[in-house]
């Protein structure tokens, strides 16, 4: 390339000087003419302009060459090498005999080539050096990683995949490699990752441990095995996180601890004779001798009180000391109520046990996983053989201080006769805990069965600890405003349903709830979804195992200041899929549901404008709990969602992110529908009515 | 004179219930025994009392057992039941409470609080 670069250089000089030499000599030709048409008939003048022209054409020729051979090609000789040694590896030099006429330069280019030379020698060999100290850390670190009995995986703050061992692909049931750079969330569930490293970076400087790691609970993404372990964000030089260290392990006991509870066992009872043999002599003295004097009689009376108060404060620590120990011995963790529910229901699946279906607003609790999936696999076999049926819900609930499991099936109440005896049936599978009594006794827990507030239904309740972490985290600049209330009237103003849906039971429709992100509030002005996510009801009951959530990649880079709504960034949604994919994905997923949103009017809007585009129709009904909101109490000033939720008891769960709005405005819907009940609303055809009669009140009270 | 009122006490640990009976027979209440959910139930039979103290940790049948069944007989509603256990969490209370018991009251107890809830529990018409 260089060297025909200068080929056309060179060529162009020449080619200009000829352009020039031509020019000079048809001008001088010209000119020649000109003088001899002037003089004619002068046959001496015309041959002297003959003469005079062939000399001047001669010594233009003459110039012409010693100026190409005297200035041109050195130049672009000498230009060439210079730049050949610019280019070439080797050390050459320039011959400055070659180029007499220019003499320092070649000894300047030189001497400038030299020390080019030794500046690239230099930083190459410190490039070189510190590849190898690199190449040995890496491999010192894939050494230490190699030898861990643990899982690990280093991951970037976008979640791909940076460093990982061989213990992790194997826990994780990766056969072959695994791709560096791919995603975590192609093996292990988001919700426990995402929460926990949030909880890291925005840890509150009060939290007791300085150091930034948390313990966490996740699923395979195949919701086949539970890994517990640690998260550790990885903080760079300027103090700001920037990536963290997942290290997962599989249920494994530690030696140590069982060696340390023997002891404890040894010194409790060792420590326990001596004050026993005391209160005996005490005893059997004061049994022996009735007649035995007041003074003496209130010494050993004294005797055995101390000693039964000595005994009940060595009894209170060694429980202590136990509890501490078997809290070692079974980790309990924060697991997402969705990880624990999914994990029981596939294995249920997977050996023909009852079909379970996971309802209600995902929640975090705090137990030992692995034992926790196999008590509630008996217990659901349990359920099934009690009261033959074979189909349950599975939900958690938020109670006052614990999270409650909660198992629900048609039919009565399991006597707690039958429940106790199943206290005691063993659990083969559970590492360290043989029944299911000690699994319950592990997490403080007792469960019994009562009949369920809907008619001709049972439940079985399962007290759990509440999770160490804040279970619903408001966004640390607290309440976001509401978007503003939209009313497209002809958007929201709901055709009558067609005759088989007017007068269909409003429970006995399939809905689904969805919710939005978008990078602002204008979508006919360039504004765009970023992410969709939905929640199916069916009976009345929300289906936490079917959900949809997708970011959606916009097209347009996403305004940092519409971040705080969605925490969603334009390197989040890189690699997602766009519009075109995700809204056909969202049409399957909705089928002959109808559609339920709040606000619905701003969320029907941005997927109506992109109808055409993607050739998705969403004609359905679409109903607003805004709107419900308003016609059940038109006389509160405040109908956005966290208004809402929390007149109706609604817990907020991961407001302001598609799934986590879709799920709320789910709960808030399920709520609403007992209330319309109430007021004598129970078909679609009434509550499209009740509707579209507050949006035309509201409409009329907006013109005054 | 009004006739005295009647209390079962429920528990299999012969040493606290000597306590209990000999306390609130002290305090004026025609008191009988049984040492577990068995004869609880055989006792309830027999003769409906106004009050049952019932220890949960029970051989055999437990207390939460009793309790259940206790409520789910003809004229079991009308019986004030408190439960007794030797451990002090809040589920045990809870799922005592959502078995029919009227009260809850932890190992050890102080006897003189004991007799008083009871007291209370029976209304003014208590001896």
């Amino acid at each position: 390339m260089a060297r025909s670069d200068l080929e056309r250089q060179r060529s162009a000089l020449r080619s200009r000087l000829a352009i020039g030499l031509a020019a000079a000599a048809a001008l001088s030709f010209v000119l020649l003419a000109g003088l001899a048409a002037a003089v004619p008939g002068d046959d001496r003048g015309g041959g002297l302009i003959a003469v005079a022209i062939v000399v001047v054409l001669t010594g233009l020729a003459i110039t012409g060459l010693a100026v190409d051979w005297l200035f041109i090609r050195p130049v672009a000789a000498l230009t060439a090498e210079i730049r050949f040694l610019s280019e070439a590896a080797r050390d050459t030099e320039i011959e400055p005999a070659h180029y007499p006429g220019y003499a320092p330069l070649p000894q300047v280019v030189n001497a400038l080539t030299r020390r080019l030379a030794a500046a690239k020698a230099k930083s190459e060999s410190s490039v070189a050096a510190a590849t190898r100290r690199l190449d040995e850390q890496k491999g010192l670190l894939e050494g230490i990683l190699r030898d861990l009995s643990e899982g690990v995986l280093v991951c970037s703050l976008d979640h791909r995949i940076l460093l990982y061992n061989q213990v992790a692909l194997s826990l994780l049931a990766v056969a072959g490699e695994l791709g560096l750079g791919r995603s975590l969330f192609n093996l292990v569930t988001r919700e426990p990752v995402l929460h926990t490293l949030d909880r890291l970076i925005h840890r509150a400087p009060t939290e007791a441990s300085g150091e930034p790691t948390a313990p966490l609970v996740c699923a395979t993404v195949d919701a086949r095995t539970l890994l517990r372990g640690r998260m550790t964000l990885i903080v760079g030089g300027n103090s700001l996180p920037n990536g963290y260290i997942l290290t997962l392990s599989d249920v494994t006991r530690d030696i140590a601890e069982l060696n340390q509870r023997d002891r404890l066992l040894r010194a409790a009872t060792e420590g326990l004779r001596s004050p026993l043999a005391n209160l005996r002599a005490a005893s059997e003295t004061l049994a022996s001798f009735p007649d035995i004097g007041p003074a003496e009689r209130r010494e050993f009376e004294r005797v055995i009180a101390r000693e039964a108060e000595g005994l009940g404060h060595r009894l209170e620590a060694v429980d202590r000391e136990n509890r501490e120990l078997t809290a070692g011995l079974w980790p309990l963790a924060d697991i997402h109520s969705v990880d624990l529910l999914n994990c029981i229901i596939r294995r249920l699946a997977d050996t023909n046990g009852p079909a379970v279906t996971m309802v209600g607003v995902p929640l975090w609790l705090h137990g030992d996983s692995h034992s926790l999936v196999i008590a509630l696999d008996k217990l659901l076999r349990n359920l099934v053989n009690a009261t033959g049926q074979s189909r349950f819900d599975i939900e958690a609930l938020l109670g006052d201080r614990r999270v409650y499991v909660e198992v629900a099936w048609e039919g009565a109440p399991i006597p707690e006769a039958a429940l106790s005896n199943w206290l005691g049936e063993p659990l083969p599978e559970a590492l360290g805990a043989p029944t299911l009594g000690d699994v319950l006794a592990r997490h403080g827990s007792e469960m019994w069965s009562r009949p369920a507030t809907a008619a001709q239904r049972a439940v079985l309740r399962l007290p759990l600890p509440a999770p160490t972490r804040i279970q619903f985290r408001l966004p640390p600049e607290g309440p976001l405003p509401a978007r503003p209330q939209f009313y497209d009237f002809d958007l929201m103003h709901l055709t009558p349903p067609d005759r088989s849906l007017e007068n269909r039971p409003l429970r006995s429709v399939p809905y689904v709830v969805f919710d939005t992100e978008t990078t602002g509030l204008n979508p006919s002005q360039g504004d765009e979804i970023i992410a969709i996510g939905a929640v199916r009801i069916v009976n009345g009951r929300i289906l936490t195992g079917e959900t949809f959530g997708r970011l959606v990649h916009p097209g347009r880079p996403i305004p940092p200041e519409s971040a705080r709504f969605h925490n969603i960034t334009d390197a989040m949604v890189e690699g997602a899929p766009p519009i075109g994919v995700a809204l056909p994905q969202f049409r399957a997923f909705v089928g002959d549901g109808v559609l339920v949103a709040h606000n619905a009017a701003f969320d029907l809007k941005f997927i109506k404008l992109k109808e055409s585009e993607t050739g998705q129709r969403f004609a359905m009904m679409a109903l607003d709990t805004m709107l419900i909101s308003m016609f059940l109490y038109p006389d509160f000033g405040d109908h956005n969602l966290d208004g809402i939720a929390r007149r109706l008891g609604v817990e907020v769960t991961g407001r302001h992110s598609a799934l986590g709005d879709a799920l709320v405005t789910a709960a808030v819907f399920v709520r609403q529908l007992d209330l319309l009940e109430a007021r004598g609303i129970t078909t679609l055809g009434g509550l499209v009515r009740a509707s579209n009669m507050t949006l035309d009140i509201r409409l009329r009270q907006e013109q005054f | 004179m009004t006739k005295k009122q009647s209390i079962l006490v429920v528990d299999d640990e012969p040493n606290i219930v000597l306590s209990i009976e000999f306390l609130l027979k002290q305090a004026g209440f025609d008191v009988r025994v049984a040492r577990d959910g068995d004869a609880a139930l055989a006792a309830v039979e027999e003769s409906t009392p106004d009050l049952i103290l019932l220890d949960v940790m029970m051989p055999g049948r437990n207390g939460y057992d009793v309790c259940q069944t206790i409520r789910s007989r003809p004229g079991g509603k009308r019986i004030k039941i408190i439960m007794l256990t030797a451990r002090s969490r809040d589920v045990e209370q809870e799922k005592g409470l959502a078995m029919g018991a009227d009260e809850y009251v932890t190992k050890p107890f102080s006897t003189r609080e004991l007799v008083e809830r009871v007291k209370r529990l029976l209304g003014p018409a208590a001896a």
